[in-house]
């Protein structure tokens, strides 16, 4: 079994052979090789779901990842938000398809942005610099303690959060950003503007059309370095896509073309795609082939409407960690295709995922009942009980 | 990992070249991939004994070569996953003639954006419709010939198509000259520049010619033997515009091209998922047919999948645990015998201890690429 376990490593030098042509490498910003399988991976602006993603420690590049939704709630925006949001702070471009600027502007702004980002601006106000400063130091702590075993992340001391000036750490050294949604993300001077790429309105051609040539022009027109971001918002949601759009000689054509760009572009590309299932149930063909052909699928199931006034007035209590809903995983990129069921993001919850989105994070975590308020006086009682006894 | 390693016991009896002509069919569902059974038939054909021809084993001599047609990944994934798995380069077998690749994935790239016909050219009587009884397969392709055609005027002389493998081999001779390709031709990589079937035969046929190419040279007397895997090929019958003429079509031109001169055994993997086949099902259950209607994509593929499974001979079928996710165990195979499985198979299988009957076993894909196949309750085993 020892030497079976040595030929991973041969498969990553393997694979980082096969992909060399204009590979960036892992010295890109916002890329590192998985712990596990070495493939360079990007963060999805989400850190729990990036350690979810088959143990990949984020979004494999040249994979795609769609998040399907039940309900009319829009939870899973948030995480394209931060995928997008993410992407513009390590200076990959952000394709944006089907809506507009509005949507592009309010992307969540980073907590402790300015202060990774090595070109901090004077900040406005001492109160502002001292909060970021705390808030920067909780990130690394999380962030460190997680992701300690790998030795390509040079974190900088403690010290070096005050002058950052003098330290130039590089951008790539913050893989994955926090974002609080109540803010909105300030452009850093070297990010690159997103790409609005709208569909194709004449119902004679596919409406998906122009995002193929959109990005394959975009693509071949950056510097063989840059990476790419292509976000699908609310995919076939009827409020940005045209009628004809659903038929499958147009969306699964859309996305085969799309999984060829990936293979293509394997270490430039990664996408993005939410879904709304409220349409296209998962009991459809369509939608079926929606998932074949991407690589990861998430499915949101938001419980029906446990929000009350308590909960939004009390940000900082307890109730705020209660989960909006459940998460399940169908597939995860490379992991599926390979066959394989050796996901250790999904070993850590079982089947029983569920998210939380509070002001400043969307979490993915296990799902566990939270103990029933007459019950943890019962618990607290036996193991009082257990103390007498021994 | 050496390749014989890759190879589970329990699946070498199947994973064997069948004496004589058949059809495999591999199903899976999402979650369920059948790729590692795909690259497992190509490894235990291309790492079998016929390795340079020179081990002394039973199948001495006997050279096999793989044609691997792909829809969903292209000619990198494949290369890396195999080597991952077995060892084998394929880039370098694909030298020694014994492997060639058509890629169905990147190739459709190009055209993407002029492939779609409009509705009133599709209708205005420039694509011959019903042209003759033997153009069966032409209105499945029409859609793209058409969008070929500032490309490639080639494929559309589909009057001399018929599905007879030698008229067909005339055709794609005198296409091949014509046609140009992207990546030159002594690599064994092939690409589909449209999806039109006539494009998937001609590719399909000149990369099956490049891998028997070397036996005329070679003083081995014996014939070699093809294995063609088509992986996924019901992507074709999902994005065409209209399933129903696509759908004859594309059965015909697998059956077509499994009967090809040399190719010994065919593996097609297709999706299986309960939704695309529910509506073969349904017609046990009146009730849920009466609920809901099918659409055209559900009901041409559950026809697709249930004409495969009849001329299979051996149906492999992969899903999912029921029980949920388990850190052991990927998922369930069932191995049943197809509709093309006769009672002349039967001696053979007793011959050869293959079991004519279903077996379910289950299969664990751990992360190094390696597969243990068990039988229930035998965790531990194998």
């Amino acid at each position: 079994m020892s030497f079976s376990k040595r030929s991973v490593p041969l498969g990553r030098a393997n694979r980082t052979s096969a992909v060399s042509t204009g590979s960036p490498g892992t010295s890109a910003p916002g890329i590192r090789p998985s712990p596990i399988t070495g493939q360079p991976t990007t963060s999805t602006g989400c850190s729990s779901l990036d350690a979810l993603l088959a143990a990949n420690a984020g979004l494999s590049l040249g994979t795609s990842l769609l998040i399907e939704e039940t309900g009319t709630t829009d939870y899973a925006s948030a995480l394209l938000r931060c995928f997008a949001a993410e992407g513009i702070l390590q200076g990959h471009q952000v394709h944006l398809v089907g809506v507009g600027d509005r949507w592009g502007r309010e992307l969540p702004g980073a907590i402790g942005e300015s202060i990774s980002d090595g070109q901090k601006q004077t900040s406005p106000s001492q109160s502002d610099q001292e909060k970021m400063k705390i808030a920067w130091r909780y990130e690394r702590l999380g962030s460190h303690g997680e992701r300690a075993p790998i030795p390509s992340r040079i974190q900088p001391q403690p010290g070096d959060a005050t002058d950052t000036k003098d330290s130039t750490p590089p951008p790539a050294e913050h893989f994955c950003h926090t974002f609080d949604f109540t803010k909105r993300l300030d452009f850093p001077p070297a990010a690159k503007q997103i790409n609005y790429i709208p569909l194709s309105p004449t119902p004679t051609s596919s409406p998906f059309d122009p995002i193929i040539t959109s990005l394959q022009s975009s693509i071949s027109n950056s510097q063989p370095d840059t990476l790419h971001r292509l976000i699908i918002p609310s995919l076939l949601s009827p409020a940005y896509y045209p009628a004809h759009s659903p038929s499958p000689d147009h969306i699964l054509r859309f996305l085969h073309s799309l999984r060829a760009l990936l293979r293509l572009h394997t270490s430039r590309l990664t996408a993005m795609l939410s879904l709304p299932l409220s349409l296209h149930p998962r009991s459809t063909g369509l939608t079926r082939w929606i998932e074949r052909l991407v690589d990861g699928v998430a499915e949101l199931q938001p419980f029906p409407h446990t929000f009350d006034a308590s909960t939004a007035t009390r940000p900082g209590s307890k109730e705020e960690e209660k989960p909006q809903g459940m998460v399940r995983v169908h597939a995860l990129p490379v992991f599926t295709e390979r066959g394989g069921g050796e996901g250790k993001g999904v070993a850590e919850g079982g089947d029983d995922l569920c998210f939380v989105v509070s002001r400043r994070k969307f979490l993915i975590r296990a799902f566990n009942l939270p103990p029933v308020e007459g019950d943890t006086e019962a618990q607290g009682g036996q193991a009082g009980g257990k103390d007498m006894e021994f | 990992m050496s390749a014989e390693k890759a190879l589970p016991p329990l699946l070498t009896q199947y994973l064997r070249l069948p004496p004589e002509v058949s059809l495999s069919l591999v199903t899976s569902v999402l979650g369920a991939s059948a790729n590692w059974v795909l690259e497992r038939y190509l490894i235990a054909a291309l790492a079998g004994p016929s390795r340079h021809g020179e081990e002394t084993e039973a199948g001495a001599g006997e050279d096999t070569r793989v044609v691997l047609v792909s829809w969903m990944s292209n000619w990198d994934s494949w290369r890396t996953e195999i080597r991952r798995t077995s060892g084998l380069d394929i880039a370098k077998l694909a030298q020694q003639h014994r492997f060639a690749f058509v890629d169905g994935l990147t190739g459709l790239l190009d055209s993407s954006n002029h492939r779609v016909p409009t509705k009133e050219e599709y209708s205005s009587g420039e694509i011959p419709i019903k042209q003759s009884p033997q153009s069966i397969r032409s209105p499945g392709t029409t859609p793209t010939v058409l969008n070929m055609s500032p490309i490639d005027p080639a494929p559309r002389k589909q009057g001399n198509l018929s599905p007879g493998p030698p008229e067909l081999k005339q055709d794609s001779r005198s296409a091949s000259i014509r046609r140009p390709v992207k990546l030159p031709a002594e690599n064994g990589r092939y690409v589909l520049s449209s999806d039109s079937l006539i494009s998937l035969e001609n590719t399909t046929l000149r990369a099956k010619e490049f891998v028997t190419a070397t036996q005329a040279s070679s003083e081995d007397s014996k014939e070699p033997r093809v294995l063609l895997i088509l992986d996924q090929p019901d992507l074709l019958l999902s994005t065409t515009q209209d399933p129903s003429k696509c759908f004859p079509a594309l059965l015909s031109t697998i059956t077509a091209l499994s009967q090809l001169q040399y190719v010994q055994a065919t593996v097609v993997g297709v999706g299986a998922d309960p939704h695309l086949t529910a509506a073969a099902t349904a017609e046990l259950d009146r009730e849920e047919a009466a609920i809901r209607a099918f659409s055209p994509l559900e009901s041409h593929h559950s026809a697709f999948l249930m004409s495969l499974a009849h001329r299979a001979r051996v149906v492999f079928q992969l899903r999912r645990l029921e029980s949920g996710w388990a850190s052991d165990v990927s998922g369930v195979l069932r191995v049943s015998p197809g509709g093309a499985w006769d009672s002349g198979d039967e001696e053979v299988a007793s011959n050869e201890g293959v079991e004519g009957q279903e077996k379910e076993m289950l299969y664990c894909v751990k992360a190094d690429g390696s597969v243990k196949v068990f039988e229930r309750g035998a965790g531990g085993v194998g």
